[in-house]
């Protein structure tokens, strides 16, 4: 069913205009590394503080108050370029066990960041999602790069 | 100087390392995830900085606040990014060498590190009087060059996988 879904998607004349544009997939592909930064730098900062404040938690969701519209920016932009990119060649994507792997990551990212701005009512374990949140942004990037090797 | 060029970047292939980066299946793929990694950190810590140097994003923040905290973290990725980029340029020397995207992300960084001197040499002066406030020209000239630089790095960085 993913392979007819695959066939149709790549003979669509949108997915032949993107293919046939050379320039198309790594300025996509340029835009959505430049998102990556931003989500990562973003959780970097807010992991060093869950996992530096034990007692209070003020730090880490004052900075993720801050932070929310530019990681919510850069996850739609995210969402977008992916989409593009996944039109563009759906078989090498939605085929491949390892994207697949990567937008449960994504799935798991965005839900921990939605908990966020609940976390100064539940203190406990912030150091875990400190390290939680670094270990799936490091999965992450990790899954997009090894894409193109499975 | 350009035979010279060839046979040094000739003479950096046939290194043992080099060798072993280029025959083995999982190096060159796990060096270019540290390199992504890293890359990922500089970028995204220098244009939270250059956002702040354009009077937007957390304005209200002292810039020297998010400096101190976002400076050592992009020192930190462009020490790992060089690392790994260096190995990755070992296994394939002479190929990038003579690559036009290579060179021109050569370049970039050169602007980039001369663009981050003259901001630290002129657009810092008088930094208290705009630490929490809005940047000067000079400041803002100097993120809105970074923020292109960069962006022109990842970009040269991108297309050299497309055309080696």
């Amino acid at each position: 069913m993913i392979e007819s879904l695959c066939n149709w998607l790549a003979a669509t004349p949108l997915s032949g205009a993107f293919q046939r544009w050379s320039w198309f997939v790594p300025t996509v592909q340029v835009i959505h590394i430049v998102c990556v930064g931003v989500v990562f730098t973003a959780t970097l900062r807010i992991a060093v503080r869950l996992l530096a404040q034990r007692e209070s938690l003020r730090g880490a969701t004052e900075l993720w108050r801050r932070l929310r519209p530019a990681v919510w920016t850069a996850l739609s932009v995210l969402a977008l370029t992916g989409v593009l990119l996944t039109i563009t060649e759906p078989a090498r994507e939605l085929l491949n066990w390892v994207f697949r792997t990567k937008m449960l990551l994504v799935i798991l990212l965005a839900a921990l960041l939605g908990t966020l701005s609940r976390l100064e009512v539940r203190p406990a374990g912030a150091a875990g999602l400190g390290v939680l949140l670094l270990t799936l942004c490091l999965a992450l990037i990790t899954a997009g790069r090894w894409i193109a090797y499975v | 100087m350009f035979e010279r060029l060839h046979a040094l970047c000739q003479g950096i292939e046939r290194l043992p390392f080099a060798q072993q980066i280029r025959e083995s299946g999982w190096m060159f793929p796990t060096l270019e995830t540290l390199h992504v990694i890293a890359l990922a950190v500089v970028v995204g810590s220098i244009l939270s900085v250059d956002v702040r140097l354009l009077g937007r994003g957390s304005h209200t923040a002292a810039f020297t606040v998010l400096a101190r905290e976002l400076l050592p973290w992009a020192w930190g990725g462009f020490v790992l990014a060089s690392l790994a980029g260096l190995l990755m340029f070992a296994s394939k020397a002479v190929t990038y060498a003579e690559n036009g995207p290579f060179q021109a992300k050569l370049l970039l960084l050169l602007l980039a590190g001369c663009n981050m001197a003259l901001f630290h040499g002129l657009g810092m002066r008088n930094l208290q009087q705009w630490d929490t406030r809005q940047p000067p020209l000079a400041a803002k000239l100097a993120g809105a060059f970074s923020i292109l630089l960069w962006v022109g790095v990842v970009a040269a960085g991108r297309w050299i996988g497309f055309t080696t």
